[in-house]
This record gives structure tokens, sequence and C-alpha cells, in this order.
């Protein structure tokens, strides 16, 4: 600024910020009087009053899809997440949640943890009762092996069902030995009866 | 808007998000009802494919109702979704490899920002014809500059609201502005040198 006033150098850069009217007063007024002054620096502005026309105020109407309102709400409301993908979300989410993140973690880890040990201490219950006895009892039933093989599907003949059925189970094991094993001597198993009730 | 409607208007844009947030869909789908229009047409400044409209529209609600525990009504609900749905915006672009948003530090960014006579559309074109050159012009500028031109040219938005919806300094804005309607009329001219004719 040379005795107060604003030369071109500093006018020029300023020019676009005083279009856009976000200049101070105390910038505006000398910038104002400078362009009183300066037929360059009014063409300047001149040419960004040009500029603007390139950006109309738009008059063309906006097609809206018949029910989008209805079915964005409807979406919102489903859990939609859009086009944005779980895996994108998530830092949204996170910063959100702040400090909750690990212990979620945590628990999820924990959950999955004990659903597997539960898993393997099933399989080796499992393991450890089957073959250790024939004679079943479900729900407090008494069941004969014959009712056992029906229920399976393995016995179709209902005539021989009906002979088998008479047999308590303690008394067949022979049966079940020799299906399992013929080499083995009958009776091996007899005695060694597991109660197995469902839980 | 008068300063009494503009009031109304948020204390109804407060009631709805309350209503939103304590399950009522209907509330939600008042609030879409009452922005889709803006949103539709802010999304057509960056893209005229329907489809794509309609996506970034959609995803800009979806966002908005996942995200709305954290509005925090210091500013109107419509500032608060026109920075989500510029967001939506950009991270469109750049999933679509468009042009990915790139560093102002970038020496082709840089170039020559020498501002240019700048040419103005001839007085007997229409608003349409004027908006398909300023969508092409656009089209081939780097995002940076596309969302400030398209923020400060048709949205009007001040230099500090889009210093706040970009996470910029007001400086940077006001630079980057400068630098992308040098770019604007530039390519404007490579691509219509007849306009460079008649400024």
């Amino acid at each position: 600024m040379t005795n107060g006033k604003m030369d071109c150098i500093e006018a020029l850069p300023l020019i676009a910020s005083y279009h856009d009217e976000e200049l101070s007063e105390a910038q505006a007024s000398p910038l104002r009087q400078h362009l009183m002054d300066c037929p360059a620096c009014r063409k300047a502005l001149a040419g960004q009053k040009s500029f603007k026309r390139w950006f109309p105020t738009t008059t063309e109407a906006v097609e809206i899809p018949p029910g989008f309102a209805q079915r964005v709400a409807r979406r919102a409301f489903a859990g939609d997440m859009g086009s944005e993908s779980p895996e994108e979300a998530q830092p949204a989410m996170a910063e959100a949640e702040g400090a909750q993140t690990p212990i979620f973690s945590f628990v999820l880890w924990a959950t999955a943890t004990a659903a597997g040990l539960l898993l393997v201490i099933s399989g080796m219950l499992f393991q450890s009762h089957v073959g250790q006895g024939d004679n079943l009892h479900a729900d407090g039933h008494h069941l004969t092996k014959a009712q056992l093989l029906e229920r399976a599907g393995l016995l179709s003949d209902p005539a021989g069902a009906t002979e088998f059925d008479a047999t308590p189970l303690e008394d067949m094991s022979d049966i079940s030995t020799k299906r399992t094993d013929p080499e083995q001597a009958p009776g091996g198993r007899q005695g060694s009866s597991v109660q197995k009730s469902d839980q | 808007m008068g300063t009494l409607s503009m009031m109304t208007a948020r204390t109804q844009d407060t009631r709805l998000v309350e209503k939103t947030l304590s399950g009522d869909q209907r509330a939600f789908e008042e609030l879409v009802e009452r922005y889709q229009s803006r949103l539709f047409a802010l999304a057509r400044q960056y893209t005229r494919t329907a489809m794509d409209v309609e996506d970034i529209v959609q995803d800009t609600f979806l966002k908005a109702y996942r995200k709305l525990d954290s509005f925090d009504h210091r500013s109107s609900f419509y500032t608060w979704i026109y920075r989500i749905a510029t967001n939506t915006i950009l991270d469109m672009l750049k999933r679509r490899g468009r042009s990915p948003v790139q560093s102002v530090e970038d020496p082709e960014l840089l170039g020559d920002v020498t501002p240019v006579d700048a040419p103005s559309p001839s007085m007997g074109m229409e608003e349409r014809e004027i908006s398909e050159i300023t969508m092409e012009v656009l089209g081939h500028l780097p995002d940076i500059f596309r969302v400030v031109l398209v923020m400060r040219e048709y949205d009007g938005l001040p230099y500090q609201e889009i210093a706040n919806t970009l996470g910029l300094s007001i400086g940077t804005v006001e630079s980057r502005l400068f630098r992308a309607r040098a770019r604007f009329k530039d390519k404007l001219l490579s691509l219509y040198p007849e306009y460079g004719q008649e400024a």
C-alpha cells in the first residue's frame, strides 16, 4: 500500500474474495477505493461476474422418483447400509462408540471360545457314552432295542418288531455285540448299563 | 426465507429428529421429504446419471439416519446433511476412480494458475446449454477443485462453511478456489475456444 492507497499487486488477489463478499470492511474499503481508480482491476472484477454466469441458479425441476422418501425411511429402519459396506461403516461406528469397541471385541472373543469349549466337551461326553451300555432310557421311559431300531428306521418288519418288542434290551446284548464285532464273545458288555436321558 | 420461518423450520427439524430417534419411521420419512429436492439438485451438480443421483441421495439419508444421534443441532439439519452428502459424493467419485482426490502439492495441480480473462456464456444461450458445458468442464477438473467450485458457485456457501465441510482452513479454501477458477477457465477455453474469442 503506497500513501495509504492499495496498488494492483495488493488488489488483484483480493478481487475474487471481494466478489464473494468474503472481505472484512477493513479489507474491502481500500480495495473499493483502488477499483475506482484502476480500470485493469475493474476489468478483473467484471471477469469474476462473467465467470459466475457459468453457474446459473437452476430453474430446472428436479425429478424425484415416486415413493422415494417412504422407501428410504423403510430401508433406514431395516438397518440398510446402502452402498456402504459394513467394513466401510466400521470406522464411523468405531468413532461413535469410542472405548466400547475393545470391550465388544473381548466379549465376542470370549463367547466364541466358550462355544468352542462347549462343543469339545459335548463331543467328549458323547464319545464316552456311546457303546458303554445298551440299556437306554429316554425321558424316563425304558426302551427296548427293537423300539430303538424301529425309531432309527433299521427295522422295517412290523412283525419282527413285535417279536423284538417283548425282549428287554438287557437280554439282547449279544445282538448288539455281534453287530459291532462278530469275533467278540457273547455277553462281553453285559451289565454295563448307562442311563442316558435327554437334557 | 425470513428469520421467523427459518426458526420454525429448524424447530420442526429438531422435533422430527427427536421423533426419529425415538423410533418414529414416519418422522424420518418427513425429514427425507423436506430435503430430498435440495439433495437431488446437489447430486445433479456432480453427475447427470439419474441412477447415480438417486444412489447418492439415498446413501446420504441412510448415513444420516445411522449418525442421527450425533447431530447436535448446533448447525441446521440441512448444513449437517449437506456435509454428509458432499462426503458421499467424494466417496463415490473416489470409488469410481474418476479422479482420485489429489494433494494440492501435486505439481500438476500447482501448474499455471495465472488467471485468464473470464469467458462468459453467449447471451442467447439457454440455461440448460450453459449447464451442460459447465458440467463437462467440471468433469475434467480434479475433485478438490470441482467440489469447491460447486460449493461456492452453485450453492453459494461462505468460505467458512466450505472450510468446515471439507475440514480445511479458510486460507486453503481461498487459494483452492483461486486455482479452481483458473483451471475452469483454462479447460473451458481448451474445450470451447470460441468462448475465448468472445471474451
